[in-house]
């Protein structure tokens, strides 16, 4: 069962196989604590809700089309979960109107040195993160930290594919701003 | 300290839950029912969107409201004045709603909101107009003058409303004398504006087109009880 794919394992746990659901668990649980971690405190308890994402996932298990990529679909549901933590906290929201997912955008390409480049910035995204706002902080975190395609990332945070392209060239920008200034500081 | 210690046990309590029973998986018919649910919402909120526009296109062509964009600036403003503002409110909503229901799926939020919202006016649009086209609103008209269609009755018999406050006159020539003709105005509403109104031309009117005992649409300012200076005229056509 531990060579299985996300989605074989989906598929067993449609059925009623837990012990399948279970795997799942060990495979998501450490990188879901990760993707919280980057946008809430200990205080917030991440652990109960990475707990309350899971339990949304066995209780929606078979709304999950196996056609297609289980990751993308589990951390939609983790996106919800922390956006919503997100709110409680600041009580406001946390990303308010984004003109970005008004018009088209141009995706932006990248050589073949993409991969070596997203492992290279991948340190410098996370010393530079905590002060980024959550708009730019998560997609970061997604494409370099969890390593998720932009077509992924489209699907998790439910905005077009030119949005992703433009907020991720945003990120970077404003990472390599908040970098500088704390090179400036030190 | 030992990592495996700081890891939190999720695993074991989410399971736990499971094996008691705390926590089910909904069955696929749910979902499939969300789908029909928002799908079925989808096509209601569109056919509104639609009707609501033809109807919109429908009252103001009945009327002759549409004359007044023919008849200057003033005329101009005093369509935008008799304007079913409420029609264009309650399709705003509606298409804020078609666009809402739309990002639940994936085709919608793949696309800009600036592209769905541009396909979703196109749609609405061609639809309203060919709507207005065929004979449903008319139907619909007819029903609403017969007392037959309730809830919206009231909308449909709205468009043959008085308008004199705002200088508009709907009535049949009696006669012809010079640049002014008379006209009886009756907005079946039996008050003040009721009866025969003396209509001056405005200057370079062709007086040509007026015909005893035909229908005419007139906006322009009252100089005093009965006589009214016109800035615009136009023949009213079939039953109008």
């Amino acid at each position: 069962m531990n060579e299985s794919t996300d989605e074989e394992l989906a598929i067993l746990v449609q059925g009623n196989n837990d012990v399948a659901f279970g795997v799942l668990i060990e495979r998501y649980q450490g990188r879901l604590l990760r993707y919280g971690k980057k946008f809430l405190s200990d205080d917030d308890h991440i652990e109960d809700i990475v707990q309350e994402v899971f339990i949304k996932t066995y209780q929606n298990i078979r709304g999950f089309d196996t056609d297609r990529k289980f990751s993308p679909w589990i951390y939609r549901i983790a996106h919800n979960a922390f956006v919503n933590a997100l709110r409680k906290k600041h009580r406001e929201p946390v990303i308010s109107v984004d003109f970005d997912i008004f018009t088209d955008h141009p995706q932006e390409h990248y050589d073949p040195a993409e991969e070596e480049d997203r492992k290279a910035i991948r340190a410098v995204v996370e010393s530079g993160l905590a002060a980024l706002p959550p708009i730019y902080k998560e997609i970061l975190v997604l494409y370099y930290i969890e390593e998720m395609s932009y077509q992924e990332i489209v699907d998790i945070l439910h905005v077009p594919l030119g949005t992703v392209s433009v907020r991720l060239r945003r990120g970077r920008e404003a990472l390599k701003k908040t970098i500088r200034e704390q090179g400036n500081h030190e | 300290m030992n990592t495996m210690q700081n890891k939190p046990d999720i695993k074991e309590k989410v399971l736990t839950k499971i094996g008691h029973g705390d926590v089910r998986k909904r069955p696929r018919a749910y979902f499939m029912a969300q789908v029909v649910v928002v799908v079925a919402f989808l096509i209601v909120a569109l056919g509104l969107l639609v009707f609501v526009l033809s109807f919109a296109i429908f009252s103001v062509h009945e009327s002759g409201e549409q004359f007044l964009l023919g008849f200057g600036g003033r005329g101009i403003l005093t369509f935008f004045a008799l304007f079913p503002w409420v029609m264009a409110i309650i399709d705003v909503a509606l298409f804020v709603l078609v666009e809402w229901l739309l990002r639940r799926f994936k085709f919608g939020y793949r696309i800009p909101v600036l592209r769905a919202v541009f396909g979703i006016l196109v749609f609405a649009v061609l639809g309203g107009i060919i709507v207005s086209l065929t004979p449903f609103q008319a139907t619909l008209l007819r029903m609403a003058k017969q007392n037959k269609l309730p809830f919206i009755g009231e909308w449909y018999e709205s468009i043959y409303a008085s308008h004199s406050d705002q200088g508009v006159f709907r009535g049949t020539v009696d006669s012809i004398q010079g640049n002014e003709f008379v006209i009886s105005h009756d907005d079946n509403d039996r008050d003040a504006d009721d009866g025969a109104w003396t209509v001056t031309a405005p200057a370079g009117f062709d007086m040509s087109t007026i015909v005893v005992g035909e229908r005419v649409y007139v906006a322009g300012a009252p100089v005093r009880q009965g006589v009214l200076q016109a800035y615009g005229i136009q023949q009213l056509s079939g039953d109008m």
